[in-house]
């Protein structure tokens, strides 16, 4: 039985997460302090304050004891658009730093219901296991038949079977073959990086079901319900048009114009033949349906058919990363193999983005003689598609490619480091550093590793600020705040495709929050706590095994400048200049360690205990 | 002078074509060249340029190269002018 609060929790949240040990079957409710929610909010911040009170960084994240936490936020619930959304947070099997992704929909709203901000799972069920979780009780029951299903099986599974309004985050057999970027998805929509549905699957738990109707009262719910109305008509206005209209893929033929779209694993930033898969030609060439998650007025999911001869017709989302990923990244910009291979990664559950950045890095070892797989070259399709499906199985080559880029590197040696797409592990998105050097500034210091949504340093690159392929230290503090607004969007939360409608982010989300809450809380108080989450999640790595050494690019980019445009050239020196400055626009030491007066401003001295320092 | 025009995201959709060639008479801002693109691309006009200026959330470059979305900047002949939706997230 789950008991209540001894104290009243503030408005907009439950004060308490539960605890559920699938090792025993049991759970606990723990209160969570109102200071601490209200230092760390939600979602993203919320979840590092967790896993730092859970020891999450000393202990391996595929070990029962490791926790995972679904974190919810004082937004969920709440009529203001796009704040349908969850965290997921743990360490990562694939970087072994703090890993935290979110995923949208009524995942969010089922599981606030329950009772909870936060649900942490922890231990490993005997088998196979389902764990079902309702505001009376937490049930264990037997995977069965669904041990080894896709994840679109598993979903309609799920809704088929169980009651109604029970909503399911759950893993494909990726993540039960602990394959290292394997996703926790729902609703087609996928927590995907850092290999948070690995850690589920360690536990041996193939779903997490939330249902209930436990809802949170609102401080100022007429307020609210105004900034709410206003949010929406902003977000059907121009700052959101191409979202809605053509969908992130929009980014590719401008990105391949510039030079910026990574291409045969970094070797090129263009690729002839690319506008075969803009959003124009596959609108012209299949059919197309758009939808949204719950509680979003954007509207910016874009579902394409797919007709494989001697295939079932099937249909998957479309956004650029996997686009530019299991396409260009590869070589490959054949629509129907394309769109094939995302189709395949979202059922068997493994992120598109490391899954092509590790399949493309396998292609150019091949090429380099330095991999025995002939079969797997840049531009086939087939290639790319047969490769997924070893990756999924962890099958001969694909037990290998499982562990990621810098995992293979390692295994292979020979200098395939200086080419292995990543930082701290976690594959580089669709941005080209040499070319977009504040995003090469913000991949090598981001906390997750190479991260285009903890970072938004490429808005920095597309303005008139600073010269793209010229990084200097002048532009740490743009990318500072690129992640500062990230990171109080990430713990809200609320989608980034808002943020052009936002003129005042702060002052706006400082006016949401309080009529949630009733705090008095402003822009000032919520720029303190974005700098407050950035340094615990530092902590976080720290406390890992983070050194300075990892806050870097492949040798690649800082040896090499790309070759169809060498102009963009970044050394290793002048990105050294630009992580100095950011270093110090945060306030760190130089280094990146964190002074003892920076844990104590931020409260995080309690939870930090004996750090190294540089 | 002729200037060849690009359009990506909303642009291209507004503007219904990929590429224009623009003649201009020089010397040329970016504020006579999007005049110009108002009149001959209608639906531009209101959403992504607004009397001779791009509106927010829009941004011209210069060859790829620089970032411009200032008016008085000088088009130059040989320029080649994209014009784009800003919002590069993924």
């Amino acid at each position: 039985m789950i008991e209540n609060n001894t104290t009243p929790p503030p408005a907009g949240y439950h004060g308490a997460y539960l605890h559920v040990d699938v090792s025993s079957g049991t759970a606990k409710r723990v209160e969570i302090p109102a200071d601490i929610l209200r230092q760390f909010l939600g979602g993203t911040g919320l979840g590092t304050w967790l896993m730092l009170s859970l020891d999450a960084p000393s202990q391996d994240p595929l070990s029962p004891e490791a926790p995972l936490a679904f974190v919810f936020s004082p937004l969920v619930g709440s009529p203001l658009t796009t704040s349908a959304k969850f965290a997921v947070v743990s360490r990562s099997p694939l970087t072994g730093r703090l890993n935290d992704s979110l995923a949208s929909s009524a995942f969010a709203l089922a599981g606030k219901r329950t009772g909870h901000d936060a649900i942490v799972v922890s231990g490993r069920a005997s088998e196979p296991s389902i764990l079902v979780i309702d505001e009376q009780q937490v049930q264990l029951q037997p995977a069965g038949e669904l041990w080894g299903m896709t994840i679109e099986e598993t979903e309609r599974y799920l809704k088929e079977h169980q009651p109604a309004g029970s909503k399911a985050a759950v893993i494909g057999p990726a993540g039960e073959n602990l394959v290292h970027y394997a996703t926790l998805s729902h609703d087609g929509r996928h927590a995907g990086r850092g290999g948070s549905g690995a850690v589920l699957g360690a536990k041996n738990i193939k779903a997490v079901i939330v249902r209930g109707s436990k809802r949170c009262r609102w401080e100022h719910p007429e307020q609210l319900v105004e900034l709410a109305r206003d949010l929406s008509d902003r977000s059907l206005g121009p700052a959101t048009a191409k979202y809605r209209e053509l969908g992130t893929a929009a980014n590719l033929v401008l990105f391949n114009r510039l030079h910026a779209l990574p291409t045969r694993n970094f070797q090129q930033g263009h690729l002839e033949g690319v506008e075969e898969l803009s959003p124009q030609s596959l609108s012209m060439e299949r059919e197309k349906v758009q939808s949204s998650c719950a509680a979003c007025t954007i509207g910016c999911t874009h579902i394409y058919g797919i007709r494989r001869e001697g295939e079932e017709a099937g249909a998957v989302r479309v956004e650029y990363e996997s686009l530019f990923a299991l396409g260009p990244l590869c070589g490959v910009t054949d629509q129907e193999f394309v769109l094939t291979a995302m189709q395949r990664c979202d059922q068997l559950g493994i992120d598109t983005i490391s899954t092509g950045g590790t399949i493309a890095f396998a292609m150019e070892c091949v090429e380099r003689d330095l991999l025995d797989a002939p079969w797997l070259r840049f531009g086939d399709g087939q290639a790319v598609l047969d490769a997924i499906e070893l990756i999924g199985k962890r099958h001969e080559l694909g037990d290998l490619l499982a562990g990621g880029s810098r995992s293979m590197a390692e295994h292979i040696g020979k200098g395939t480091i200086d080419f292995a797409p990543q930082v701290k592990g976690l594959e580089i998105p669709g941005y080209e550093p040499r070319a977009l050097q504040t995003m090469a500034l913000g991949f090598a210091v981001g906390s997750r590793g190479a991260d285009h949504n903890r970072s938004g340093a490429y808005e920095v690159d597309f303005s008139e600020q600073v010269d793209r392929r010229q990084g200097s230290p002048a532009a740490a503090e743009g990318a500072i705040a690129t992640e500062d607004r990230a990171t109080i969007m990430d713990s809200l939360i609320l989608c980034k495709f808002l943020r052009g409608a936002l003129d005042d982010f702060y002052g706006e989300a400082a006016a949401m929050l309080a009529s949630v809450t009733g705090w008095d809380v402003d822009s000032e108080e919520l720029r303190q706590v974005a700098r407050r989450i950035a340094a615990a999640r530092k902590l976080f790595n720290i406390q890992s095994g983070w050194t300075p050494e990892e806050d870097t690019l492949p040798a690649r980019f800082l040896s090499t400048a790309l070759p169809d445009d060498p102009q963009s050239s970044l050394t290793a020196e002048r990105l050294q200049e630009m992580i100095l400055a950011y270093n110090r626009g945060r306030g760190w030491e130089d280094s990146g360690f964190l002074p003892d007066e920076v844990l104590h401003q931020y409260g995080l001295d309690c939870l930090a205990g004996e750090l190294p320092s540089g | 002078m002729e200037i060849r025009v690009e359009f990506f995201g909303i642009p291209r959709q507004r503007a219904g074509q990929s590429v224009a060639a623009i003649s201009l008479t020089a010397p040329a801002t970016l504020a006579t060249l999007l005049g110009e693109l108002g009149q001959q691309f209608p639906d531009l006009e209101g959403e992504c340029i607004e009397r001779g200026a791009l509106r927010p959330g829009y941004l011209a470059s210069i060859d790829g190269d620089r970032f411009i979305s200032d008016p008085s900047e000088m088009i130059a002949e040989g320029n080649s002018v994209l014009i784009l939706s800003a919002e590069a997230g993924g």
